[in-house]
């Protein structure tokens, strides 16, 4: 290991606000900051013509609704989700109560319940990259 | 948890584009956007880690030519099915896509496992769990 990368330092004010309008929102960065403030889930937010960047998978729990928003660039909706294996998770993005409003997701993947899952596969038409 | 591994040294500078890592501590998500931006490809491949501490969160897409040696692949909650997810579709969107890669001694914190169906059978299968 020689050159320096790279430090993330991470806006913990982030954290506080519950309303993000027209932001590039880099998802690793913004739990991270969550995380610092000692909050292991994003709960109660609405993101609002925001830039939704990856690489991440979204755990959608409780009350995550998305409303006009393009999911991704892919030709099968499916590409987008991810099915857990076990009772629990790691590794992924806990969202609960948060509602996403004309937001575009790039680079993010999709898990939580099956029924969430089936009701985004079902529900949502996505055509390389058009708006879902 | 799996099997146990001394904690390597703490952060320090890293070269994201290093064909190697020994004794690192580095989350996988800065690696792999300084290795993108770096000019590394969309994927983290060729590279062998060695008594690194590994952070997410983050999901990891093993691909082909993956090993682990020795590796702690973090908290389970008692069963490796904890950390694994299966694509619904054929890519993985959202994972961190990794191959041709070895991870020896490394430990790994809030990282999901993702692969194609085999892999992850044969994880569930040969990862022994502690917790």
């Amino acid at each position: 290991m020689t050159d320096a990368a790279p430090t993330l330092t991470f806006d913990t004010t982030l954290a506080e606000r519950t309303a993000y309008e027209k932001e590039a929102i880099w998802l690793p960065a913004f739990v991270m900051s969550h995380m610092q403030a000692g909050k292991n889930l994003i709960d109660g937010k609405t993101f609002t013509d925001c830039l939704i960047e990856g690489p991440a998978v979204l755990f959608a729990t409780d009350n995550v609704n998305f409303e006009g928003c393009n999911m991704g660039v892919t030709d099968d909706g499916r590409n987008l989700l991810l099915q857990t294996v076990g009772s629990k998770v790691t590794g992924v993005i806990p969202f609960a109560n948060t509602r996403f409003v004309r937001c575009r997701f790039v680079g993010v993947g999709f898990t939580g319940h099956p029924d969430f899952l089936k009701q985004i596969a079902e529900n949502l038409q996505i055509n390389s990259g058009d708006k879902a | 948890m799996t099997d146990q591994t001394p904690p390597p040294a703490a952060r320090k500078p890293m070269d994201p584009l290093a064909k190697t890592f020994s004794g690192g501590r580095f989350a996988l998500f800065d690696l792999y956007r300084a290795s993108v931006q770096a000019g590394g490809g969309i994927m983290i491949d060729g590279r062998a880690f060695t008594d690194c501490v590994i952070e997410g969160p983050a999901l990891m897409l093993v691909l082909e030519g993956v090993h682990f040696a020795s590796t702690n692949f973090g908290k389970t909650g008692g069963n490796m099915r904890n950390m694994l997810f299966q694509p619904m579709g054929d890519v993985g969107i959202g994972a961190i896509p990794v191959r041709n890669c070895t991870f020896t001694r490394c430990t790994f914190e809030a990282i999901g496992i993702t692969g194609n169906e085999t892999f992850l059978q044969d994880l569930i299968r040969q990862v022994p769990t502690v917790d």
